[in-house]
């Protein structure tokens, strides 16, 4: 089990991580999510034991790692693009980890192939790193930290380079390997797809600091706070309360008049065409000034897609309004 | 984060080692022989005594010297840069078959060692030779050809690589908004260029500066410039006083144009769009387009194939037709020679004298590449690129005049010469082998790291291949240089120890078909090794090793 207690990491006066506490149980899968420069990777390094200068405590089944190196850590990390070992071919970056475990050769044969063979790779091992595509790179670098069996595994955006339809499969793979080998697993992300579909636990990062923990349903329904709320999509408008109130999208609907059930009335200013359906911005009328417009945002489906300068009328079910304190 | 790291997995003495190798090295044997020779300019019997450099200043005859040497340089510059923008251009961005091989035989002049293109271009112009009805022999004409050849690689690389990179849209931009092409050129493509070709002209001018072998060997009466004066005044006068001081003007005005190129390239630092070369080469269409590329694919043919041929072809053709006669020539004294020993020994000398100062030039120039990498030590840098600007005439006459009585009394050592040379190859060995310490991706140690290995098995496992490969490289390019090294090694070598460069020079200044045609296969067998040693370097070079 790792346990971080109080975790701060700084960079020349600025703090990239602000005294983080975080546990992980065995076999649990969390993931980090948050925007670019919340702190995530500063986290995932200082657990590796490569910010050596890092405040606060790692520990690791109750065992205190501030005097482990990072090479005595046992932690394997995959990196964001890789960092595979250009020097030297497939088999020399997955087989790194096991001789410096000083493993006899023939082990090292043996579980290099198995983890080639667990990231589909097999007969790739005399192949140079600059021959790979950006998924088989990636392929490597997770066959690579694999291979050495770690008691944790990290990964930091291992799918950031990749495109989105190679990612949206790689995920639902790496999920299914994780829970097959049973791994303890610390991923990181600013992705929501990802990370919803990855983790046991989703973990939201903002400015160095956790804004809420939680199983990914649990901060999918109940977003701690308007931070989270706005990173997951959500509107946080004044349109419905007195008070800015948090609402998904999804649960605003368009109705026919504005006599409906606390419906409120207003313009239709942009509209954007989503995947699946339209996204209206809408100007409700009756709290907006010049000075200070409320917006709503509102997906709408292909029946009835009002224009840009329409009027309409939009309800939301109170059961769906999350307020914060 | 520790972004350059490459000496924290050394134990403590290797790190001191480090620092204080290329320090004690460049201290003894370039600053204190420098300092010597500004002591012996300025006090030359150990009191003030300002007659030699006002007799450089007020001297008519010296003050045209100084003159020549800035006038022909700039003229080279010029002529360089003229000769070698369009070559650039038609390298960088055309597509032609053959591309490949153009732009690396392009390059072979540059690595030549100066005496041979001194000869070659004798072979050509001089006496006997199929160009000798222009009149060139001797000239300043005979000097800027030459230097075109030897320098146009250094333009072509230089403002070819920025070219190849460079982002071809804004100049599709200006067509499309009703520019000509070569208002294009001017209004758009030149000011983008201007900071490489501001480069390649300070490179080009501090080389033709500085250039000693081929002026010696192709000038005449009229064209002495600054580093010639100073040889003739220490080999054939014995003036130290004046040599010393027409050394001091020397070094002043190279701190100076030093001094300028940096304030230049400071100013001249534009943020460009680069693109991958891949995307801005095309195939010329239009029938205007190919002859501009065929006219000058013709002219590198000419002017850098040309001049090699000849040597060759004349090496060959003797008076008794074409044979070997003039290698064979070479295993033999000869009478009415005022060489001492048999030729052929300058081959064994010149090869024993480049391994010795290959392994000190990749040991000296390893370490400063080494603490360069670990952090900005921006004394260190210029100190280790000194050499390359001050020029080896310097060298040469600093070692003659200061490491030959106490304190440092090496007079006869043979290692001066391979040390002399090594001083010389240092700069480009730090050059090629810092950037890829650099380069190593800390990202790389890290990874390494966490897999399991200790400090000193992470510099084992992750520094050391690379820097390895980068060593073999930068040997490669220290023992061609060491291997065609003159400026410094006439100045200390013994008369009965000739390296090839010192024997090619000597066969040249005396008579006969036989010294002559011993020089052009002298010149051809030097030339042979140094190739040998480039091909070794591109084996090795993987992809970006360093310029040059």
């Amino acid at each position: 089990m790792l346990q971080i207690d109080s975790l701060t990491v700084t960079y020349e006066g600025f703090t990239a991580v602000d005294a983080v506490d975080l546990e992980i149980a065995d076999r649990e899968i969390v993931c980090i999510l948050g925007p670019s420069g919340s702190g995530k990777s500063s986290l995932l390094r200082a657990v590796a034991g490569l910010e050596p200068d890092a405040g606060g405590r790692v520990s690791w089944d109750g065992d205190d790692l501030a005097r482990v190196p990072a090479h005595r850590r046992g932690f394997g990390l995959m990196f964001q693009d890789h960092a595979l070992f250009p020097h030297r071919d497939v088999k020399g970056n997955v087989a790194f980890g096991l001789r410096m475990q000083r493993l006899p050769r023939a082990e090292i044969d043996a579980r290099t192939g198995d983890a080639l063979a667990l990231v589909g790779l097999t007969g790739f091992e005399g192949r140079r790193i600059r021959e790979l595509s950006g998924g088989e790179q990636q392929r490597v670098a997770l066959a690579r930290a694999l291979a050495a069996e770690p008691r944790l595994l990290m990964l930091d955006e291992p799918l950031g380079a990749l495109d989105r339809a190679l990612r949206e499969r790689l995920v639902a793979e790496l999920r299914a390997l994780f829970v097959r080998l049973g791994l303890t697993t610390l991923f990181v992300t600013h992705d929501h797809d990802e990370a919803f579909a990855l983790a046991d636990r989703l973990v939201v990062m903002h400015a160095g600091r956790i804004e809420q923990v939680g199983t990914p349903a649990a901060v999918w329904q109940q977003p701690a706070n308007e931070f989270v709320a706005r990173f997951l999509g959500w509107n946080v408008t004044r349109a419905f309360t007195e008070t800015p109130t948090a609402v998904r999208p999804e649960a605003v609907r368009v109705v026919e008049h504005l006599e409906h059930n606390g419906a409120v009335g207003g313009e239709v200013v942009a509209r954007t065409y989503r995947r699946d359906h339209f996204l209206l911005g809408v100007r409700v009328d009756a709290l907006s000034t010049e000075a200070d417009p409320v917006h709503v945002e509102v997906p709408v489906d292909a029946a009835s897609i009002p224009d840009v300068g329409d009027r309409i009328a939009l309800a939301v079910d109170a059961a769906d309004l999350v307020q914060f304190d | 984060m520790t972004a350059s790291a490459t000496t924290r997995g050394l134990p403590r003495a290797a790190r001191v080692a480090v620092i204080a190798v290329p320090l004690v090295f460049l201290a003894v044997f370039f600053v204190y022989p420098v300092l010597a020779i500004v002591g012996r300019g300025l006090a030359p019997r150990w009191s003030v005594d300002l007659d030699p450099l006002g007799e450089v200043v007020t001297d008519a005859g010296l003050r045209h010297i100084a003159w020549f040497t800035v006038w022909q340089a700039t003229l080279s510059t010029v002529l360089t840069l003229a000769v070698g923008i369009p070559g650039a251009y038609v390298l960088a961005r055309c597509e032609f078959p053959g591309r490949r091989l153009v732009r690396a035989l392009v390059t072979v002049p540059f690595v030549l060692p100066t005496v041979v293109v001194g000869s070659a271009f004798v072979a050509l112009l001089g006496e006997g030779g199929p160009l000798a009805s222009l009149g060139l022999d001797q000239t300043l004409g005979a000097i800027l050809v030459a230097h075109v050849f030897f320098n146009y690689s250094v333009v072509v690389r230089t403002v070819g690589s920025l070219w190849s990179h460079l982002d071809p849209r804004p100049e599709e931009a200006a067509r499309v908004l009703g520019a000509s092409r070569l208002r294009t050129f001017r209004e758009v493509t030149l000011p983008a260029l201007r900071p490489a070709i501001a480069a390649a002209g300070a490179v080009v001018f501090l080389f033709t500066f500085t250039s000693f072998g081929v002026i010696l060997i192709l000038g005449g009466p009229g064209t002495a410039t600054l580093e010639t004066e100073i040889y003739r005044q220490t080999a054939q006068f014995l003036n130290l006083p004046l040599a010393a001081a027409l050394t001091v003007v020397q070094l002043v005005a190279i701190v100076v144009l030093l001094l300028l190129t940096s304030w230049i390239e400071g100013r001249q630092r534009v943020s460009l769009s680069l693109r991958a070369a891949a995307e801005t080469v095309r195939r010329p269409r239009t029938a205007g387009a190919r002859l501009f590329v065929g006219a000058n694919l013709a002219l590198m043919a000419v002017l850098l194939g040309v001049p090699i041929g000849v040597l060759v072809l004349r090496s060959f053709d003797t008076p008794s037709g074409f044979g070997l006669d003039f290698y064979r020539a070479l295993g033999e004294v000869h009478a009415g020679s005022t060489l001492f020993v048999e030729p052929v020994h300058a081959i064994a000398n010149s090869l024993r004298f480049a391994v010795a100062a290959t392994v000190i030039a990749v040991v000296v120039g390893g370490c400063a590449a080494f603490a360069l990498a670990s952090s900005r030590r921006r004394g260190l840098d210029a100190l280790v690129s000194l050499p390359l600007g001050v020029s080896a005439v310097t060298v040469g006459f600093g070692f003659l005049i200061a490491l030959d009585h106490a304190p440092l009394d090496f007079r006869g050592s043979w290692w001066l010469v391979p040390i002399a040379q090594a001083l010389v190859a240092v700069p480009f060995v730090v050059r090629v082998m810092t950037p890829v310490l650099r380069a190593i991706d800390p990202r790389l140690r890290d990874a390494a790291a966490t897999l399991g290995a200790s400090p000193a098995r992470v510099w084992r496992e992750v520094d050391l291949p690379i820097v390895a490969r980068a060593a073999l490289v930068a040997a490669g390019f220290a023992f061609a240089i060491s291997l065609g090294e003159f400026g410094a090694t006439v100045f200390i070598i013994r008369p009965d120890e000739p390296t090839l460069p010192v024997l090619v020079y000597r066969l040249l200044g005396q008579p006969g078909p036989l010294n002559f045609g011993g020089a052009m296969a002298a010149s051809v067998i030097l030339m042979g090794l140094t190739a040998l040693a480039i091909l070794g370097i591109e084996r090795f070079r993987a992809g970006t090793v360093g310029s040059f």
